[in-house]
């Protein structure tokens, strides 16, 4: 599992009265070769005509990441190919492409930056401002009023850093309404730090989407242009164990007993018997809590060092089906497979210690079938997890 | 009388005993107590796996262990019973 974790997420408002957006954003991420490629292209206009020429360039500045290119070199081929619109003598639309590169086990990553003609991007170390250098290069294409300039640079960002990118619908809020020149770069830049200040560990999510709502609201909630916001963030991954079953033999409760020790993250335990073992070997009392449970899941119980303890089939194979289902946990009932689900929901990494240990009661036909086999269980969480919500998991048998 | 003691009724939550009927037996406890204004004479109390699977679902009533009933109204008589006497 990697010790990184890039946080991109991204917030658009379309233009008041459009149905369709001339900011494009496109992400991909290629863990093969640990790359990830953002690019927002914002069209010139609004509506279908701008959206297709922001979607046209985003594509191409896309492709051309991928490829063996350099970056700069495929701005200018872009570039190149993009129309000058006859009447403004302008290009058609604008991009910011980052991409960015991370190995394993590496505490920083690269980033290599183009920008053309959007707002330029904003970087943070924590709450403070970062300011570096870019090399411009300036192209003079034909029937164009002016040379067009394209800003590379090429850094690196650590933990707590973030890149902020977005279309000239933030800057520009607000514009002749609530602020005579609009919002502008230094008020954006002030808002960001602002709001990392209030919440250090604010998500992508949450941070893009404070950013448009707040565009919006200086626009007088009608935004007068696509607003779109972009935010890539470096954090430790948030990690999340679950232990289910007892080991097979007796000897190895010690090893889990130390596993459970040694991880840094949050712990659920899932398992009545399994949490009585770790009771026993931590030391600690475990009562259960009769306040939440439902017909379907058991209550759970609480241990001081586990964050959930819950039992085990009923509720593993109740969260199977709620991920399976991609049932928003606001609209579940109040019982422990609500919390377990929020906590999954809550982690980049998860990983499974299960154990092997069979519980001959469990083996009776006249119990329901959700008391299956641990495996087949942990098998579905695990394909939920990885291909409905793009978790890394991992998995070991005790 | 004051102090009377309360009549505690001791539940397994284990997988098997939950899924065997002790997840339908405290629902109607629960509706028991809350229906007869029983709170202050029925404590309840949910354990976690008691290893006696085989046997579940399992409920303790006052100081008698019972084993296999997953009818509610059966386990309300034996409540009734334990309370008169």
């Amino acid at each position: 599992m990697n010790n990184i974790f890039i946080d991109v997420d991204y917030a658009q408002i379309y233009k008041h009265g459009q149905k369709i957006g001339g900011d494009v954003f496109l992400l991909s991420r290629n863990p093969e070769n640990n790359q990830i490629v953002s690019t927002l292209s914002d069209g010139l206009g609004s509506g279908v005509k701008a959206n297709v020429l922001a979607s046209l360039t985003a594509h191409m500045a896309h492709r051309l990441s991928f490829s063996p290119i350099d970056l700069s070199h495929s701005a200018k081929i872009i570039m190149d190919t993009l129309p000058v619109c006859k009447e403004r003598k302008i290009s058609y639309s604008t991009f910011t492409i980052a991409d960015i590169r991370y190995k394993e086990d590496m505490e920083d990553i690269a980033v290599n930056l183009v920008e053309y003609d959007n707002p330029p991007s904003l970087r943070f170390s924590g709450p403070e401002p970062v300011s570096w250098e870019r090399s411009r290069t300036e192209l003079q294409r034909e029937g164009a009023f002016k040379k067009e300039v394209i800003a590379h640079s090429v850094f690196k960002l650590g933990f707590g850093d973030r890149l902020v990118m977005f279309s000239d619908g933030v800057t520009q809020s607000g514009l002749g309404k609530s602020l005579p020149l609009g919002w502008r770069l230094d008020g954006v830049r002030k808002f960001i730090s602002e709001e990392i200040a209030k919440d250090e560990d604010i998500s992508s999510r949450e941070l893009s989407r404070a950013i448009v709502q707040k565009a919006c609201s200086l626009d007088g909630l009608a935004a007068k242009d696509d607003i779109t916001c972009v935010v890539v963030y470096i954090r430790k991954p948030r990690r999340l164990l679950i232990v289910t079953g007892p080991p097979f033999t007796k000897e190895a409760d010690e090893v889990l007993g130390e596993k459970i020790k040694a991880f840094d993250g949050k712990k659920i335990v899932s398992g009545g018997t399994t949490a009585q073992i770790v009771s026993r070997l931590f030391g600690k009392k475990l009562t259960l809590d009769l306040s939440s449970w439902s017909k379907d899941v058991p209550p759970a119980s609480k241990m001081e060092g586990i964050d959930l303890v819950t039992e085990g089939m009923l509720t593993l194979s109740r969260v199977a089906t709620i991920l399976e289902k991609k049932i928003n946990p606001s609209d579940l009932p109040n019982d422990p497979a609500k919390k377990f689900v929020e906590m999954l929901l809550d982690s980049d990494q998860v990983h499974f210690i299960v154990g092997t240990k069979i519980n001959e009661a469990h083996q009776d036909p006249n119990i329901p079938v959700e008391i299956g086999i641990r495996r087949t269980i942990i098998g579905r969480l695990r394909k939920a997890l990885e291909e409905l919500y793009l978790k890394e998991t991992s998995q070991e048998y005790l | 009388m004051a102090g009377k003691e309360k009549l505690r009724v001791e539940l397994c939550m284990g997988s098997s005993c939950f899924a065997r009927g002790n997840s339908t037996i405290l629902m109607s406890l629960e509706e028991l107590v809350e229906q007869n204004g029983l709170a202050d004479r029925i404590e309840l109390e949910g354990h976690l796996c008691l290893g006696k699977c085989n046997s579940g679902p399992h409920i303790t009533i006052g100081d008698e262990e019972y084993s296999g009933i997953s009818d509610p109204d059966a386990v309300f008589d034996l409540i009734r019973k334990a309370l008169e006497a």
